[in-house]
């Protein structure tokens, strides 16, 4: 299972800049939960240590947005300026990146539903106003595919 | 096709694009694209493992419409299969939609990336989020054989690794990158997809020579080149599918087109958001200009 955690550690780090951060500022502590031998508690460190690993994190978060930009294009835009916001407590609320889009958008449409204080400061809006128009924009962009 | 050839029995395609419904105008021009490579997961709608296999994978008709209408050879290029995960075995589920993805289009080949995009959580698996390196050693190079071989028998169809880009390194691989593409095509009868721009990252963010990548390569393990354009992400160049290939890719095409005796296929990728920057004619001149040099090496193709 030794390959299996390393896997996981690593796709953990391109998630989490506050782990990269860990990982650079202790890493025995930070890498404490994952079973690992010494050569792959040696790799993380190192490639935690490397500029790519930023880069790999950006990606991380642009990919996830994407879905999200793809099928609520509107909905996202509405939420300036408290999108990031938004966005880092759905990621803690949902840390597994769902890459269906279809999937994820809807789970990020349900977070919006579950957690409608979110929403009060985002766009001058009722929070309602702004879960039916999601709603509405969501189920259009799917029917468009169709 | 001299020597050993990773895609026996395959015709010569030619000139291709990754295709998507707006680029359908394209394919309304004679002579411009002579095959089309489908990423079939964009194409359907995956409803997860739990979901019963039969309903898992369902058209999304609007997409499939299209390669009804097209009528050109299709070759697959698929995101999901996760070549080098450790999870304890791939998705049967997902293997099998292979194969009748495969067997409805008759694709020419199956391709996969060398990366994994599925791990193991202790529950099962689950995405990882995104496309991730893994180390070039003999553990990760048996899971992916492993996993080349299932896929061949399962579809009774070539299969193609693609060479990934990646933003980092490690300082202590088993092999280097060449020799494990090299041994992976050996150990499992398959073929390469050489991704030019994937290639081309890695020379600019890691500072080595594409070329001399090319001379370590086994290039008569080619069966299909893809070019593409990329973009700055956090001062590295990432495979962005982003516009025109830069120069330098061509120039590896370049070098590339002569030594690969069993090379199909050129194709073009490019994600369909950047169509209003590029215009159906920066789609359009690429395309002609892998074309122009094709005929240049190779011949054979026209117009």
């Amino acid at each position: 299972m030794s390959l299996a955690a390393f896997q996981r550690a690593l796709a953990d780090l391109a998630a989490s800049p506050e782990l990269v951060s860990a990982v650079r500022r202790n890493p025995e502590a930070a890498l404490r939960a994952y079973d690992l031998d010494e050569r792959e508690r040696r790799r993380l460190i190192h490639v935690a240590g490397q500029t790519g690993m930023e880069a790999q994190c950006t990606l991380y978060r642009v990919t996830r947005l994407a879905s999200l930009t793809a099928l609520l294009p509107e909905t996202m835009q509405s939420l300036q300026p408290e999108l990031r916001p938004i966005v880092d407590a759905y990621w803690k609320a949902e840390a597994v990146h769902d890459v269906r889009f279809a999937a994820e958008a809807r789970r990020f449409l349900g977070f919006l539903e579950q957690n409608p204080h979110l929403l009060a400061k985002a766009s001058g809006k009722s929070p309602s106003a702004v879960l039916s128009r999601a709603r509405r924009e969501l189920a259009a962009n799917l029917r468009a595919r169709v | 096709m001299p020597g050993r050839d990773p895609a026996a029995g395959a015709p010569v395609l030619g000139i291709g694009l990754m295709v998507a419904p707006a680029f359908e105008p394209l394919l309304a021009v004679e002579g411009l694209v002579d095959h089309l490579a489908v990423t079939p997961d964009r194409f359907w709608e995956d409803r997860g493992r739990s979901v019963p296999a039969e309903a898992r994978f369902v058209d999304i008709p609007a997409w499939v419409a299209l390669l009804q209408r097209a009528g050109r050879p299709q070759v697959t290029h698929h995101i999901g299969l996760s070549m080098a995960s450790a999870i304890c075995a791939p998705d049967p589920a997902y293997v099998r939609q292979m194969g009748c993805w495969a067997n409805r289009w008759n694709a020419h080949w199956i391709s996969e990336h060398l990366a994994f995009v599925a791990i193991d959580t202790g529950d099962g698996p689950a995405a990882a989020g995104l496309a991730l390196t893994a180390p070039f050693d003999r553990e990760v190079l048996d899971l992916v054989v492993d996993r080349a071989r299932m896929v061949m028998a399962a579809t009774g169809r070539p299969f193609l690794l693609e060479n990934s880009s990646y933003f980092i390194t490690f300082d202590d691989n088993e092999m280097d990158e060449p020799e494990f593409l090299n041994r992976f095509c050996e150990e499992a009868s398959a073929g390469l997809l050489l991704d030019l721009h994937n290639l081309y990252c890695n020379t600019v963010n890691f500072g080595f020579s594409g070329h001399r990548f090319l001379d370590r390569l086994e290039l008569d393990r080619v069966v299909e080149v893809h070019v593409a354009g990329g973009a700055d992400l956090a001062g590295f160049w990432s495979d962005a599918h982003a516009g025109q290939p830069p120069e330098p890719v061509w120039d590896l095409l370049d070098d590339l087109l002569p030594r690969a005796p069993n090379l199909r296929a050129v194709t073009f990728e490019m994600h369909e958001s950047w169509l209003p920057r590029t215009g159906f004619e920066g789609v359009a001149e690429t395309l002609a200009r892998a074309r122009s040099m094709w005929n240049r090496h190779r011949g054979g193709i026209g117009p």
